[in-house]
């Protein structure tokens, strides 16, 4: 899974509307890949990004991000930066968990299981 | 033809076996390409616009996906069959995958994506295939939570083999009622096999439905028209106790069995002055 991926996930389970981001990662095994860098997509991803969570993952991957100004959007360096956390860094193994619920979705051979179980679909609001 | 949805539930049917034979079929990855690309025209993104991310309903083995990349967009898959999430990484795709049923909705941030496609997907939710699925709300819940994930101003083109009326108008009232605009899409309606139904959705206003292939909105109208005409004639005739009809291999018939064909979208040789001609005599 990559970080991108990560930043626009959220756990959708009824209690955790609007509460279910960022996922909090455990990761235990992650590789880097070799995408060109593409300046439109970074471009058009930036006003999407939860900044919250590029600094959380960023965190536990130790890969550092300087925070997001005004002027980042005409520093190359930035950019480049931002496009290999987002795109270039893909996580193998480890899980992630729901700041709301603690809900753990496992994450295996790169994929991450998302599926919820039968009762955790009807299931109704609890506050 | 086949319909695998009444075999065995989709994360079942497409096992270990079923999904690398589906994937390495190349008449299956022809016919799913080409459906991509039809997609993929359908939402009718600007050539100068590059670098956008994309949603794959039911990304299987990530065939549609590619028409994405090489259009140079980055995508995000959802499919509910492991193996053939399994068989995407083999394929080394571009696009990340994640194991989710679609009936549950999406696992995103709302606004995430500029547009979804999906290829032969969401006939699976007309099916309960477990005890406490209902395939209406499952189908609304994949509605209002594909709404929520796509930017304002975006388009969701989803392909799909109804196996009946009933079926299309459920999955179209479910769309309408969720926020969206649009409607179906018939390629080629008047062929059985080339027949293709997209579902064309909007999450904003006052936008154009795309032009199917196989049609012209002119020449239906003179169809019609020409139906009637065909039917009053046939009434005329039964009167007199007489049948009109065209004489088998006469240059009038050839001509109309080219057109009917030309219509179902097969390939058909150019009419020329030879065509239905008499061959000379023999010695």
């Amino acid at each position: 899974m990559k970080v991108l991926t990560h930043n626009m996930m959220a756990c959708t389970k009824k209690q955790c509307m609007g509460k279910g981001f960022p996922l909090g990662v455990e990761c235990t095994e992650s590789i880097t890949l070799e995408q060109e860098f593409n300046y439109e997509f970074v471009k058009n991803i930036i006003p999407k990004l939860d900044w919250k969570g590029i600094q959380l993952i960023g965190e536990k991957l130790a890969i550092t991000i300087p925070p997001f100004t005004e002027e980042s959007l005409l520093d190359q360096e930035f950019l480049k930066s931002l496009y290999h956390l987002l795109c270039n860094v893909k996580i193998i193994t480890g899980s992630l968990i729901c700041p709301n619920c603690q809900r753990v979705y496992p994450i295996e051979k790169g994929i991450p299981n998302m599926l919820l179980r039968e009762d955790e679909i009807y299931q109704d609001v609890r506050e | 033809m086949s319909r695998p949805e009444h075999i065995a539930p989709p994360e079942i049917f497409y096992d270990d076996v079923e999904s690398k034979k589906y994937s390495s079929n190349s008449r299956i990855i022809e016919i799913q390409t080409k459906m991509g690309e039809r997609a993929y025209e359908l939402l009718a993104i600007p050539p100068s616009c590059e670098g956008l991310l994309l949603l794959d309903i039911g990304c299987g083995s990530g065939i549609s996906g590619d028409v994405i990349t090489d259009a140079g967009h980055e995508w995000i898959g959802c499919d509910i069959s492991k193996d053939m999430l399994d068989v995407a990484l083999d394929r080394e795709v571009e696009g990340d995958v994640m194991v989710r049923d679609i009936g549950q909705g999406f696992p995103f941030r709302a606004g995430t994506f500029d547009g979804a496609i999906s290829i032969s997907a969401i006939q699976w939710l007309c099916n309960a295939e477990k005890s406490h699925h209902n395939p209406r709300k499952r189908l609304m819940v994949f509605f209002q939570s594909l709404f929520n994930v796509l930017a304002r101003g975006a388009k969701a083109i989803l392909q799909f083999y109804p196996e009946n009326a009933a079926q299309i108008e459920m999955i179209t009232t479910s769309a309408l009622r969720c926020g969206f605009s649009g409607g179906l899409l018939v390629d080629f309606p008047n062929s059985t096999k080339a027949k293709k139904y997209f579902l064309v959705l909007f999450t904003g206003q006052n936008m154009l439905m795309p032009k199917a292939m196989g049609v012209d909105g002119a020449e239906e109208e003179e169809e019609e028209e020409r139906n009637e005409v065909k039917n009053v004639n046939r009434r005329r005739d039964r009167r007199k106790g007489g049948k009109a009809t065209i004489v088998k291999k006469s240059k009038d018939w050839i001509k109309g069995k080219k057109e009917r064909q030309r219509k179902q979208g097969k390939e058909v040789k150019s009419d020329s002055k030879f065509t239905g001609r008499k061959r000379g005599p023999r010695f």
